[in-house]
């Protein structure tokens, strides 16, 4: 009997090709659906658009659905993926219908293709209707760049090429249904997570850290940084961009679309190629009994049991901290707390990935020493941020090393003295955590602009009321690299009053010079001819009113305001609500806003921007315009005498507020 | 010629599989028979090139069956809870099947119409388990295989369609030399259609043999003796028991001899009746401290 095949190698591609056509067919359904939602979403509602655009905004309407595509498709692409994946690689999930696949004259790696190239070309070939038919209503309507519905079409192939071959990556790994939408879903996110809930507990006992992560890892949660990354805008031929409305008609041909994220989504879709290359091999070692099992290849359960191990020792000790300790332990015992609630966590995820893969509740018994490892690290973990073996508390950059900094509200330093005023200011808030790093004090009051007595509120300030205030130092260095730290200082009046204490050399850095001549620059330049409204509002002796003034009374105005501010008089940022403070600074305010127009024949189309700042008494020139104008203000401290409001309750402007 | 030489397969810790040894010669029909939990399904997975081994070789004329398309395309497998294509029909089923398996015979599978009475285009989810259990081997049947492996074959079908499809394998073996795997818990319907038998316990081959070989080694003997008279001599007596007067010995050996023996003492009356494949395992193992009664039950 001979075991010769004829033809052989036709017979092979026969095999695959009857696969691969089945699994086109086979899932039908879910492919109509896609296309479905493509030309609702596309086509028809740009038609829809369209019609209902008044004569000579198409253009615009256009351009606005083109930007929206990009995000439209990344967060669709992300999920027909997976769900492509689900379908073609269902057979891997049930032992049945593995069998059947395993015992059929077919290649392991042969088969895996022909599954994987029919959920491709049906992501494929549906894109290629939608975007056909948008381009094809774009053109209908005379609408033009169909070069950037092309460039968006391969912007949306890059994302399946990841999304699919990263579903894919995750298909084999496990050999069940389920869990494959949950472990693609989780790792699209998981490095975000980690990041934020990993730094929001050591905010909690390490001194400095910020409340936001520098997002190093947002790389390994594709999906998110996808997001961040890709997308489209609207250029002027000098290289400016703006809202698309803001351009005029005829701007219009000069406007070039920019795609951003080429780069990144292309990275991705190449790491799409390596995760589609591994499922393969992964397939073809795979061994076809596991199907059913939450974790299918052996090596992927040791990394199974870490991950859910310290996932959970980060989700859920997140979740008990903040149940059980409301009331947020300082010091040494705060870190104890926050290792407790970690070493908790961790022993759910330690023992539910035993449960999960060994698909049984009896997994206690011989799994210990693997849990106390974890226990062991999240205490070596902790206990080194604790006592600052990473000298992560102690650092404080080289003022030479650094290009600028930046403190509260948005006060941008790059001048080399107030660099290395900060820098000395910052050693100084280190050498005095034990006083700063007191949290229970300074709940709840983190990150408000109004500075507010801690101690008996309502009473009164008192000499001994203790105002606080939070400081984030966002240092940008030579090297490119930034170091964030965030403090919250407290201090009483006296201390603030005092030179050579933090919170007034913090008073003094904030209103430096350069700072108060950054908080004068505007968006658009003020002229009469940018002024679109501008007003003063304010409490009189007649009580509260507003004034209007003219473009020509704001430019005026806004002459004396950037005099006043040379001289340092107004633009200040005042930390402690004192008695100076309110027989200094009106109870009022004023606004300007500013717009730039267009062109003569469309008025509509304008680039806005906003001035705004809080007269003082000692803005000579701005106090004698304003005098001049009729527009008399009162100090917040005449105000409070007018209302004979208790001296605790905060004023509506307990600082200077500037653009 | 199926060859399975000292396969070795662990599930999680659990050895499925000790060092099995099975042969099946070309154009045999072999029973593969053992208690609930004795690897039958397990090797005949690895037989359909669904599982990897451990260790040892699985081969069939000669040749790995892992990963060899080369074989599997002469090979039909029908497990036990056959699977289709949820919204399949078995005319849907018999494109896919002719796609796959380049020996597929459209002419056999129509001729083979005249035997399943079945709807084709009727999804298959939709038939009862023994109506898919004939798809099944109408399809396999349609590939024209030459090694045919069948896992608890002919469960759910009618005993009518029992012997239809014995009878459509056995002609297939007597034209075309077909081989045969078959696994079964039913030990008297083997014992209908197989030619050799294989026994396997705890993923350990006990016991294999054609079946002829078997029954000649082993006879049943009822008989009646004189009164004072002796059995004699050199029976290699199994297991012995009297009802009244009438002896019934399972004796090991050649029928022949036997039957020489017994008659040179002149009993009443002597009689060798041949032995069920049932009753041969239980008097070939009874005593081998083996889970016989798990295999028979």
């Amino acid at each position: 009997m001979s075991w010769e095949v004829p033809i052989m190698r036709s017979r092979t591609s026969s095999c695959e090709k009857t696969i691969f056509l089945k699994e086109l067919t086979r899932f039908w359904p879910l492919w109509a659906a896609y296309l479905a939602v493509l030309l609702l979403t596309m086509p028809v509602a740009l038609q829809g658009t369209l019609d209902a655009s008044r004569p000579g905004r198409e253009v615009y309407a256009y351009l606005q659905s083109l930007q929206t595509l990009p995000m439209m498709h990344l967060i669709i692409t992300a999920i027909v993926s997976c769900l492509t994946a689900m379908a073609v690689y269902s057979f891997m999930y049930n032992a049945r219908s593995v069998s059947f696949a395993a015992s059929l004259p077919v290649r392991r790696g042969p088969t895996f293709l022909a599954h994987f190239l029919a959920g491709f070309c049906w992501l494929i070939c549906v894109n290629v209707i939608a975007f056909g038919l948008y381009a094809a209503v774009a053109a209908a309507h005379g609408v033009g760049y169909i070069d950037a519905v092309l460039c968006i079409f391969l912007m949306n192939l890059l994302f399946i090429l990841f999304f699919y071959g990263f579903a894919s990556f995750c298909a084999v790994l496990t050999g069940n249904i389920i869990v494959l939408p949950l472990v693609y879903g989780v790792l699209n996110f998981t490095a975000v997570v980690v990041e934020f809930l990993g730094g929001s507990l050591l905010q909690r006992f390490v001194y400095g850290m910020p409340d936001r992560t520098d997002g190093v890892l947002t790389f390994l949660s594709p999906a998110v940084k996808l997001a961040e990354n890709c997308g489209l805008h609207f250029e002027n031929a000098a290289g400016e961009y703006t809202y698309i409305w803001n351009y005029s008609p005829e701007e219009l041909p000069e406007i070039f679309v920019r795609f951003d994220g080429f780069i990144t989504a292309g990275l991705y879709a190449l790491a799409g190629v390596v995760f589609i290359v591994l499922a393969l091999l992964i397939y073809r070692r795979r061994h076809m009994e596991t199907a059913g099992d939450v974790v299918a290849v052996k090596v992927a359960k040791p990394i199974f049991r870490w991950c859910m191990t310290f996932g959970c020792a980060l989700v859920i000790g997140t979740l008990f901290y903040q149940v059980i300790f409301i009331n947020e332990p300082t010091g040494r015992l705060c870190a104890a707390a926050v290792a407790a609630c970690m070493i908790a966590g961790a022993f759910i995820g330690y023992f539910a990935s035993e449960m999960l893969m060994q698909k049984s509740f009896r997994v206690f018994a011989g799994k210990w020493p693997g849990y106390l490892v974890a226990v062991l690290v999240i205490l070596v973990f902790v206990g080194a941020f604790e006592f600052d073996l990473f000298g992560y508390e102690r650092r404080v950059p080289d003022a030479e090393d650094v290009q600028g900094v930046s403190l509260m509200y948005d006060t941008l330093l790059e001048e080399p003295e107030n660099i290395r005023a900060v820098t000395d200011l910052h050693r100084s808030l280190i050498e005095h955590k034990e006083r700063y790093d007191t949290k229970q004090e300074t709940s709840g009051y983190v990150g408000y602009a109004v500075s507010m007595p801690v101690t008996a509120p309502g009473a009164g300030y008192g000499e001994d009321a203790v105002f606080k205030r939070t400081l984030r130092l966002l240092y940008t260095l030579k090297n490119g690299k930034t170091l964030e730290r965030l403090y919250t200082i407290r201090f009483t009046e006296a201390e603030w009053d005092t030179p050579g204490t933090d919170s007034n050399s913090l008073e003094d850095l904030v209103n430096c010079h350069e700072a108060i001549m950054r908080r004068k620059e505007t968006p658009v330049p003020v002229s009469a001819n940018t002024v679109y409204a501008a007003n003063v509002g304010g409490t009189t002796a007649e009580g509260y009113k507003d004034f209007s003034l003219t473009p020509q009374e704001a430019e005026e105005l806004y002459a004396c305001i950037a005099q006043d501010m040379d001289e340092g008089a107004i633009g200040r940022i005042w930390l402690c609500a004192s008695e100076r403070y309110s027989n200094t600074v009106y109870d009022g305010y004023i606004s300007i806003t500013l717009r730039l127009p267009g062109t003569e024949n469309a008025e509509e189309y304008y680039k806005f921007g906003d001035f705004g700042t809080t007269p003082t008494k000692d803005a000579v020139h701005t106090d004698a315009f304003l005098r001049e104008h009729g527009i008399e203000l009162l100090t917040i401290a005449e105000t409070r005498e007018l209302n004979a409001l208790p001296g605790a309750v905060p004023e509506p402007y307990p600082y200077e507020v500037y653009a | 010629m199926i060859e399975v030489k000292n396969v070795v397969k662990k599930f999680d810790g659990f050895t499925a599989l000790d060092g099995l040894d099975i042969t099946v010669p070309t154009g045999a029909i072999y029973g593969l028979v053992g208690p609930n939990g004795a690897g039958k399904s397990t090797i005949i997975r690895h037989l359909a090139g669904i599982y990897r081994q451990d260790s040892g070789e699985v081969l069939i004329d000669g040749q790995k069956v892992y990963e060899n398309p080369a074989i599997k395309r002469r090979t039909a497998y029908i497990p036990d809870d056959t699977y289709f294509f949820t919204q399949a029909g078995i005319r849907d089923m018999m494109k896919y099947y002719r796609g796959v398996y380049p020996s597929f015979d459209q002419s056999r599978f129509e001729a083979l119409r005249e035997v399943f009475h079945l709807d084709e285009k009727r999804p298959m989810r939709k038939l009862s388990k023994g109506m898919q259990k004939q798809a099944a081997f109408w399809l396999a049947l349609s590939i024209r295989p030459e090694v045919l492996i069948l896992d608890e074959p002919v469960d759910g079908l009618d005993p009518v369609m029992r012997r239809q499809v014995w009878s459509l394998v056995m002609g297939d073996v007597e034209e075309h030399g077909t081989t045969v795997l078959v696994s079964s818990h039913n030990l008297r319907e083997l014992e209908d259609v197989c030619d050799h038998v294989g026994i396997i316990h705890e993923g350990k081959t006990m016991l294999e043999r054609s079946l002829s070989e078997l029954q000649e080694n082993v006879s049943k003997v009822q008989l009646v003796l004189n009164d004072g008279q002796a059995l004699p001599e050199g029976l290699n007596i199994l297991h012995s028991s009297t009802s009244g007067r009438i002896r019934t010995l399972i004796v090991r050996g050649k029928a022949e001899e036997t039957e020489a023996r017994i008659a040179g003492i002149g009993p009443l009356f002597y009689d060798l009746i041949p032995l069920t494949l049932e009753e041969i395992f239980i008097y070939e193992l009874g005593g081998a401290d083996y889970a016989v009664k798990d295999i028979i039950l």
